[in-house]
């Protein structure tokens, strides 16, 4: 290589250089500062902070924080009450994620029509999700209460068997489970009324003159073209649900003899009743863990065929 | 260079100096006040107006990450404030006094005696100024922790007989032992359950200011119409409370002799060892390392309640909670229960009359004593403030007025025997009946164990109940964990 032609290497270098740190680039990061300090003091460092504390048996008070290892991290696989959580929250995931889809669904389609006061109907139905989820939670439990409540109620004017509903081990999970679908599917409904619109009317048209029915056309047309909506749909019920605290909180404190134990009350408890910070912070590390898997795993499954 | 691009360059340049500054002096302003709230936490203190709100909004919806940010005073102040008609106390210091910090937990008008005591002692003397702090009940516990954990904790405020072991043990509280010593803090005639709660490690730890016994509610017409008489003859042995709940039991009217609380926490455990005292029976060994609750006494107790629910059906095989029983016992439908004082007040407001009377005596009197007890926190600026604060709202003559204003009892005979007490128990006698079980009632042992062993405990006394597994066998799976526990703490 002739000498002008490094110097011209060098040259192109110092320009690539200038133009990487320019000025521009420098009044960027300025003016990005205040969110990147935000994100750093109050999402980066608590993070990071919890990874460090879930390999210690800190107790919340002492300024000492005795590293262990990954004793924490031993405990909670011979912990029973810790596995029960596991399978519990599993199953309330279960539960909510397919009955919030599909009611949500459900709702948008029926709401997608051009029916007088469907405005009124749509606002009606999305109400739940903005009340606060411990206002909704103290009223279903009196909606659940076995001797004097409202569902026994109403089970025994159509002469069907009353529940005992909360205070049954077998009861208790479903129990939470539609009250949180009755809560959420509103929300989601109007997620899925937005994908609803996004459908050029153009191919119901074709579908028709194909002779497609109804249900041709939502299993054909509907229901495809909404597969981004539902990958995000199922996504996002799935990460809450598997975060679920509230009406555990309110309504079970889990229980009946931990029916209704979900990790993230177990967390709490450790946490902020029995004062064991380390551990917690090793639950909530196997709570991130499991929830990433399966995000990645519904990535690879549900995220095959979302585009059209 | 043209005019119209300096003109370009010096805008641009001016704008963006000018956004840059401005955004990145209020990003250090905001990092600065986080670090002077100092607790290891991602969110910010709450709202005063949250604060006020929080049965209803404040929960969380989703695992709470890390204990929140520790409350400023100034804000959470105006909760307080504005749940009571009395003027607060002023959030700053005036005239040279030192500012004691007192955070506590009630609201609206179980704080107002607080409040009017608070502001009679700030007016009264010229070296304190008291600033009461309302925190949600739910939250204290972490907010105390983080405020501890960074320093800068509040002078004093309630703590109960689960959190006081575990602040002494970090080194959180102030010895308070010299004090009892030289007189400032008179303890000779405390209560004996209310001693064991604020002696830890041979050490005074905490002011006890407000406690409560067990008794039971007794729905007077229910027992009229079953022929029984809840004021002379109330339930004296275990005997008389399977008797007088069968006969007001009414499966048909959906009424309940007895609703046992059941709701498999702490709260449970606090019921049941009532019974466990009753029956001889010890919670833990002398020396704190052995479960002793699931001896013969102890399962015989729990088996006393398991055939409640299931042998003689006189309280529901349900999850019950304390608020779940009194909104029951509210409408009626339930014979009687059995809980803290604080309900009184809430009788009075009822359709229907009640009776109170002290819990059963088997092989003796027991009964589980709880309350509040006032630590110093070491680490506050002005602890010595927040001694003079609780010794002063010790003095019979305050401590009283606390007590009858808030619905609990006093902590020592000096003020149960204060004129205006005695007065107070003419007046209204159903508090008789918990008052006289102060001296007997016992304390949990003061061990920092202790809420995941009576949380344990709950869940066993439930998992008997619903018949999952013997008494025995719930109770001695417990004991194990427990004993797991005590030797990790030692």
């Amino acid at each position: 290589m002739h000498a002008g032609d490094i110097a011209s290497l060098e040259s192109r270098r110092s320009i690539a250089r200038q133009r990487w740190w320019g000025e521009q680039t420098r009044w960027g990061i300025l003016c990005l500062l205040p969110t990147l300090l935000y994100l750093l003091t109050f999402v980066v460092f608590p993070v990071a902070f919890s990874l460090y504390l879930s390999f210690t048996s800190w107790d919340m008070v002492s300024a000492d924080k005795p590293w262990v290892g990954l004793e924490n991290y031993g405990s909670l696989l011979q912990d029973a009450d810790f596995q029960r959580a596991l399978g519990n929250t599993v199953y309330y995931s279960v539960g909510y994620v397919v009955l919030v889809v599909a009611l949500s669904l459900a709702l948008a389609l029926l709401l997608d029509a051009k029916i007088k006061g469907v405005g009124f109907f749509r606002a009606l139905y999305y109400t739940p999700s903005v009340v606060s989820v411990v206002a909704v939670s103290v009223v279903w439990v009196w909606i659940y209460e076995p001797t004097y409540g409202l569902l026994n109620a109403a089970l025994a004017v159509v002469g069907l068997t009353p529940s005992r509903w909360l205070s049954d081990p077998s009861m208790a999970m479903p129990g939470v489970i539609i009250m949180m679908v009755w809560k959420n599917a509103g929300y989601f409904m109007v997620i899925y009324l937005a994908g609803l619109k996004g459908i050029p009317t153009s191919l119901y048209e074709a579908a028709a003159i194909d002779g497609a029915n109804w249900w041709s056309s939502f299993r054909h047309v509907t229901l495809p073209l909404l597969m981004p909506v539902t990958f995000f749909v199922t996504v996002m019920a799935m990460i809450n649900s598997f975060q679920v605290f509230g009406p555990i909180y309110v309504m079970t404190a889990g229980g009946p003899v931990k029916a209704t134990l979900v990790i993230a009350y177990y967390l709490y408890q450790q946490a902020f009743q029995f004062f064991r910070m380390g551990y917690a912070s090793a639950i909530a590390y196997v709570l991130f863990a499991v929830i990433l898997v399966l995000t990645l795993v519904q990535t690879k499954w549900l995220g095959r065929g979302v585009s059209y | 260079m043209s005019w119209s691009e300096t003109r370009r360059i010096v805008s641009r340049r001016g704008f963006l100096s000018t956004i840059g500054t401005v955004a990145a002096l209020g990003a250090g302003v905001v990092l600065l006040q986080a670090c002077q709230q100092a607790a290891p936490s991602p969110t910010p203190a709450p709202k005063p107006t949250e604060a006020t709100k929080l049965a209803a909004t404040t929960a969380p919806t989703t695992a709470p990450t890390a204990p929140t940010a520790a409350p400023k005073p100034t804000e959470a102040l105006k909760p307080a404030a504005a749940a009571t008609p009395t003027v607060a106390p002023k959030p700053a210091a005036s005239g040279g006094k030192k500012d004691a910090n007192i955070w506590h937990t009630w609201q609206v008008k179980q704080a107002e005696p607080l409040v009017n005591l608070t502001n009679e002692f700030n007016t009264k003397q010229s070296d304190v100024n008291a600033i009461l702090t309302f925190v949600p009940s739910d939250q204290m516990t972490q907010k105390i922790m983080a405020a501890i954990a960074a320093g800068n904790p509040p002078e004093t405020m309630p703590g109960s007989p689960f959190n006081l072991p575990a602040f002494a043990d970090a080194g959180g509280v102030k010895d308070l032992t010299e004090y009892t010593k030289t007189g400032e803090l008179d303890i000779k005639d405390v209560y004996p359950g209310c001693v064991n709660i604020i002696t830890y490690k041979g050490k005074v730890i905490a002011v006890p200011l407000t406690v409560g016994t067990q008794g039971y509610y007794m729905n007077e017409e229910l027992w009229k119409a079953a022929g029984l008489d809840p004021v002379e003859k109330p339930p004296k042995t275990w005997d008389d409370l399977i008797k007088y709940a069968q006969a007001l039991n009414k499966p048909a009217e959906k009424q309940w002799g007895w609703m046992l609380h059941n709701d498999g926490t702490n709260g449970t455990s606090q019921i049941w060892a009532s019974y466990l005292m009753q029956n001889g029976g010890e919670v833990l060994n002398a020396e704190m390392t052995k479960a002793t609750f699931n001896g013969p006494e102890g399962v015989e107790a729990l088996q006393f309640w398991v055939d409640l629910v299931n042998k003689y059906k006189v309280s529901p095989q349900a999850k019950v909670a304390g608020s779940d029983i009194t909104q029951a016992y509210g409408t009626g439908k339930v014979g009687f229960f059995q809980e803290y004082p604080f309900y009184l007040g809430q009788i009075r407001e009822l359709k229907f009359r009640s009776q109170t009377a002290p819990l059963t005596t088997k092989a003796k009197p027991g009964c589980l004593i709880g309350g509040w007890y006032f630590p110093v926190f070491a680490k506050s600026k002005q602890p010595e403030a927040g001694l003079t604060f609780l010794t002063w709202m010790f003095k019979p003559e305050n401590q009283h007025r606390l007590n009858i204003g808030m619905g609990n009892l006093p902590t020592k005979t000096s003020t149960v025997n204060f004129p205006a007490y005695q007065d107070h128990l003419k007046k209204e006698p159903q508090i008789n009946a918990f008052v006289n079980q102060l001296a007997i009632a016992k304390a949990w042992p003061a061990h920092r164990a202790m809420p995941e062993i009576t949380d344990s405990l709950g869940q066993a006394i439930q998992e008997a109940l619903y018949m999952r597994s013997t008494p025995k066998q719930a109770l001695d799976n417990v004991a194990q964990k427990t004993d797991a526990l005590l030797k990790k703490a030692q």
